[in-house]
């Protein structure tokens, strides 16, 4: 080609342009509505057809060469301007990312509904009852009377309507489920809720959370008792916690026995935690006391139950491996935040954190 | 609870062979009794050694002082001031060298006694915490070899335990002999043969008026020898298990206390006027005590009184009018059953819980008022301290035994297991039932045996209840349910912490000014506590607010962080003599600003009445906002409305009083408070199949007279009921020189075809002419 060189040196100039505007010059220079070879093909026309047509071939094929070169090299300028303009904005990434607002449940909102998942699976329906009760539910109906020395073992709050006083137990509602299933056979029942008892200590407070259990059938016995909280432990705990069972005392049950769980400090090594018996208390239970049966409307003689009541805040610092009760309801949000992860949300979670 | 010292030297008494500590231990947490500490009782007593006097001369420059020099076991000679008046040239003391620690807690080292050392001490028996006749130092009459330790004479370190009884076993088990008897039967040992009777003469004079209170009384008179201590292994047993040795005839009363779990009394007969009457008291009678009080007795009270005067709070205290002195020899030696009711009640009534209350207060054995005075009449005869017995006199009989259907089968269903009828009978008869056909003959001291479930116990407990095995329930299948108020709250609970709440959870009490400040609408009065822990916790809230309030004070006392909580939580108040109980939902926003990089929106009111209509609508709960006609003043007048649904007002969101909110150390704070209700129909969303021709979208820049809400804004346009409106957003907002200009995005959308912009014109200039009729004006 005349007046500017061969294809090859066209090239060369499409690809050591600089700019976009560099560029947009040289796409005017040859294929721009005046460009040279838009030009010679104008000139075509007047060509003979022979020479007309093999030179329109060659034209084309310039052109098209032409027009690839500046596709290719407008697409590395437009890439390589935006990477030198993205170089100006560059962030810190290792500021602190904004975290999502999302709040926490309480740590004893998230135990109590651990517990209630493992005996709902487990058939155990959900009972509530007043926490301003009834001095005949919260003792008498309990196989409690009066002057029962067991009255001392539970100081109560009493309020200025008579015979009322803050249910000292979750264990009322025991007599409250069997009176509403009106003899119909099984009760089986857990019941949370909160507690009072005059007390306010590192291992006390006067406001705390029980969950309560009863069930009442035809043939049950200690050993579905001890088989149905050796089941609950393993779920809570983590199949590797032993449970062991001894001989107690409450009003309402007969026989009583408590539960004990390995020490999670030592793992049943002994410490100063579990005063180096291994073995730390979790929960009082029991066979159901016929004068409770009675109470809450069935026959002793032909049906038995089993109950048993636990502290959600024992619990709780077991798993949490708490030493201190009173913080749980001193609600600092910094506490309260520092139980993100590990229980109380997701099936498993429990196990994992104790294996 | 009661905590009780059991001492396993004791425990030899009556067990043969003696096991470790450790089985007893294990066995004892078997039998329900809980051990909460394993101590050791006389190590201080290995340093203290017997030695021999040699040489005695007064000090040379004290009246009073001594010098003593004594021979040791190892031959050596020391020489120790002394300023006891005892102590000559053979006679042979107790020495605590350098390094021992007394009775009452001093520890000897080598002291300069007028300017002479004095490595140690020569004891008194005092010092050791004993009693021995004699003078000062304790001169040892035994042929001991010198040297011999104090430990060997007591019979070497005694391992006490502390036992926590639970109110059941207390009733029968506060006594070694029957805890031993418990424990031989589970560790198949043999145990101590049961005390024999005490032959009771007729010739004391006795008259109880009241059998119903006291079914049984022995009375014995004896005569002591005068100058006489208990005897040394007694006087270790009461040491051993924190007993002060006093005088042969109370020390022997503290230990049939102990050993059969029968409290005894003594009285001085030189004191006593003509003979015992068990009688109830006569109004405002009087009873002194040892400790300068006096009593003022009713007629629900039982004493022992003889003719002229009251002797004794019967089963609860003496009195000091014929108390035992240090000089008594003649006593009369009180033994009987009361009634466990009535000495509960008198107890109680004056606060006096002694172990003899204790004891009585939950029954004790009938039958030790047979066997105690033989164990007192052999122990003191055998120790040289008994004369002679002087007359004696029993009223009352033994009740008959009780028994309980034995029903062997049940016994196997209650504890789940399959153990044969030999099994349990044996079980039962190591723990002192007689089976007879069908019953089980119950121990006099059984008070807490009544029925077919305490045998059950009984028998769990001999085998251990790791025996029973541990299955799940047989049963018919039932679905299990939640209970559906329950749920809601869970559900609210689940909605705020998604919303960037936190959970606390809060005392449900309150007090009087505070419950008051905040509150709301009518509700009946507060529940008081009669017996608050603190003022401040003297009633029962009405309102969830302050606790939530109280979190936020607490809070930013110690950090300046945003707040964001919510609680669901109880509240309380009272109908006539019916406490109501209701659920609310308290949520608390701080609305100070807090820099933070990256930057973050402020907090606003507009958070929390969002979160209000967000829950609504979640919940499915038809609850609005409104207008509140006289806001109570704690809110902020011009930034708080009401709530209300079909059952009424349920609740308010607004910012609080900033002059109160800096009271919770807040500039701003943003509240929300509902009332959740147990049980509603929810409506339900109808999900619409979204149009499948395109958005178009106008902003309007309006300016809005004072008074016109953007509530209203809305209302106008709803109104026109334009079926291509799809939705309306403010974007923006100010205050110019022209008044409010509220700019809106209006998003129309068709249906059946894709909108032209003029069709878009021709609804936008409806739109403006009607809000044109509100004084609203397009700005220019
Ligand atoms: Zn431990």
């Amino acid at each position: 080609m005349e007046q500017g060189g061969t294809l090859e040196a066209i090239q060369q100039t499409i690809r050591q342009a600089a700019t976009l505007d560099e560029l947009k010059e040289i796409r005017n220079q040859w294929v721009g509505r005046k460009g040279r070879i838009t030009e010679q093909m104008k000139e075509l026309s007047r060509l003979a057809p022979d020479l007309r047509r093999e030179r329109g071939a060659e034209l084309n094929a310039w052109r098209e060469s032409v027009l690839a070169a500046l596709t290719r090299r407008e697409e590395e300028l437009v890439d390589l301007e935006e990477r030198r303009a993205l170089v100006h904005e560059r962030l810190d990434l290792t500021i602190p990312g904004r975290r999502p607002e999302v709040g926490l449940l309480h740590p004893l909102t998230r135990v109590r509904r651990r517990i209630e998942d493992v005996f709902l699976r487990l058939g155990f329906s959900l009972a509530y009852g007043p926490q301003v009760e009834s001095e005949w539910y919260n003792f008498e109906a309990l196989n409690i009377p009066p002057d029962h020395p067991a009255r001392d073992m539970q100081d109560s709050f009493f309020v200025d309507v008579p015979g009322l006083v803050l249910r000292t137990h979750t264990s009322p509602v025991q007599i409250r489920s069997m009176q509403r299933h009106q003899g119909k056979l099984p009760v089986k029942i857990i019941a949370p809720g909160l507690t009072y008892r005059r007390d306010d200590d590192a291992t006390h407070v006067p406001m705390f959370q029980q969950v309560e259990g009863l069930v009442v059938d035809e043939g049950i016995s200690l050993a579905d008792l001890t088989g149905t909280l050796t089941v609950m432990a393993q779920e809570l705990f983590g199949d590797g916690v032993d449970t062991r069972f001894r001989s107690s005392y409450f009003p309402f049950t007969e026989p009583s026995v408590e539960m004990d769980v390995t020490c999670a400090v030592c793992r049943g090594a002994g410490c100063r935690v579990c005063k180096e018996t291994g073995w730390v208390e979790i929960l009082g239970s029991g066979v159901v006391h016929p004068v409770v049966l009675e109470n809450g409307g069935y026959d002793p003689s032909i049906v038995t139950g089993f109950a048993f009541g636990m502290g959600i805040e024992r619990i709780a610092m077991r798993i949490f491996g708490l030493d201190d009760l009173r913080l749980l309801y001193q609600n600092d949000v910094r506490y309260l935040d520092t139980f993100q992860s590990g229980e109380g949300d997701g099936p498993g979670d429990f196990k994992s954190s104790l294996a | 609870m009661d905590l009780v010292i059991l001492s396993h030297r004791w425990l030899s008494r009556h067990l043969n062979p003696l096991p470790e500590p450790s089985q007893v231990v294990r066995a004892l947490e078997q039998l329900g009794i809980e051990v909460v500490a394993r101590r050791t009782y006389g190590e201080n007593f290995a340093q203290v050694e017997l030695v021999e006097v040699v040489t005695r001369t007064p000090h040379p420059d004290s009246d009073h002082l001594s010098l003593v020099t004594v021979r040791r076991g190892s031959g050596e000679l020391t020489q120790i001031v002394t300023g006891a008046d005892n102590g000559f040239p053979q006679d042979r003391l107790w020495y605590a060298p350098p390094g021992t620690t007394l009775a009452d807690g001093r520890t000897m080292e080598i002291k300069m006694l007028r300017g002479i050392a004095s490595p140690g001490m020569l004891l008194s028996a005092e010092e050791l915490g004993y009693q021995a006749p004699g003078g000062d130092l304790w001169v040892w009459t035994a042929d001991d070899p010198l040297g011999t330790r104090f430990l060997d004479v007591v019979g070497g370190v005694d391992t006490l335990y502390d036992l926590e009884l639970t109110p059941n076993i207390a009733q029968y088990l506060q006594s070694v002999r029957r805890i031993a008897a418990e424990l031989a039967a589970v560790l198949n040992l043999d145990v101590s043969p049961a005390t024999p009777e005490f032959t009771y003469g007729a010739d004391l004079r006795v008259e109880v008026q009241s059998l119903e209170r006291c079914s049984l009384y022995g009375l014995v008179r004896m005569s002591l020898v005068e100058g006489q201590v208990s005897p040394l292994w007694l006087q270790t047993l009461l040491r051993a298990v924190g007993q002060r040795v006093i005088h042969p005839a109370v020390d022997i009363t503290n230990f049939v206390l102990w050993d059969l779990g029968e409290p005894l009394h003594a009285f001085d007969a030189r004191r006593v006027d003509g003979h015992i009457i068990v009688r109830l008291a006569r109004p405002h009678e009087q009873l002194r005590l040892l400790d300068g009080t006096t009593l003022t007795l009713t007629p629900d009270d039982l004493v022992i009184a003889d003719e002229r005067k009251v002797l004794a709070l019967a089963g609860i205290m003496g009195g000091v009018d014929a108390g035992i002195a240090a000089d008594t020899t003649e006593i009369l030696l009180e033994c009987a059953h009361f009634a466990p009711q009535g000495i509960f009640k008198s107890s109680r009534a004056h606060r006096l819980s002694t172990d003899a209350a204790l004891h009585f207060g939950r029954g004790t054995d009938p039958e030790a008022v047979l066997q105690a005075p033989r164990l007192v009449q052999d122990i003191l005869h055998a120790a040289g301290v008994l004369q002679q017995i002087r007359g004696s006199s029993r009223v009352g009989q033994l009740e008959a035994q009780r028994s309980v259907p034995l029903d062997f089968a049940r016994i196997r269903s209650l504890l789940g297991v399959d153990w044969p009828d030999d099994d349990i009978s044996m079980a039962l008869q190591g723990f002192g039932y007689q089976l007879e056909e069908g019953a089980a003959v119950v121990p006099r001291y059984r008070h807490d045996v009544s029925a077919v479930n305490d045998l059950a116990e009984d028998v769990a407990r001999y085998y251990g209840l790791a025996r029973i095995p541990r299955t799940l329930p047989v049963q018919r299948s039932e679905l299990a349910h939640r209970d559906a108020a329950a749920m809601w709250d869970e559900e609210v609970r689940d909605l705020a912490t998604a919303c960037g709440y936190h959970e606390v959870i809060t005392r449900t009490f309150s007090h009087a000014q505070l419950d008051s400040q905040f509150a709301v609408g009518p509700r009946g009065s507060a529940v008081v506590v009669t017996n608050p822990l603190r003022a401040e916790e003297s009633l029962l809230r009405r309102f969830l607010l302050p606790s939530l309030l109280e979190v936020v004070r607490y809070n930013r006392s110690y950090h300046d962080l945003p707040i964001r909580i919510f609680e669901v939580g109880s509240v309380f108040h009272r109908v006539d003599e019916r406490v109501i109980e209701q659920r609310e939902l308290g949520v608390v926003l701080s609305l100070d600003p807090t820099p933070e990089f990256p930057p973050r929106p402020a907090a606003s009111i507009y958070d929390l009445t969002g979160l209000a209509d967000y829950l609504f609508e979640r919940l499915g709960w038809s609850a609005q906002r409104d207008a509140f006609v006289d806001p109570p003043a704690f809110l902020h007048p011009g930034r708080a409305q009401r709530i209300t649904s079909s059952c009424g007002d349920i609740g308010y969101v607004g910012e609080l009083r900033p002059r109160l909110a800096s009271l919770y150390r807040v500039r701003r704070l943003g509240v929300l408070v509902l009332r959740l209700p147990d049980a509603i129909e929810r409506t339900r969303s109808k999900p619409a199949r979204p149009s499948r021709f395109p958005e178009v979208q106008r902003d309007l820049s309006l300016v809005v007279p004072e008074k016109v809400t953007y509530a209203e804004l809305a209302e106008c346009l709803d109104a026109l009921k334009i079926d291509i409106l799809r939705g309306m957003r403010p974007i923006d907002r100010f205050e110019g020189a022209f008044g409010t200009s509220l700019t809106v995005r209006i998003t129309f959308q068709s249906d059946v075809t894709t909108l032209t912009d003029a069709a878009v014109d021709e609804i936008i200039s409806q739109m403006l002419l009607a809000l044109s009729d509100r004084g609203v004006e397009l700005r220019q």
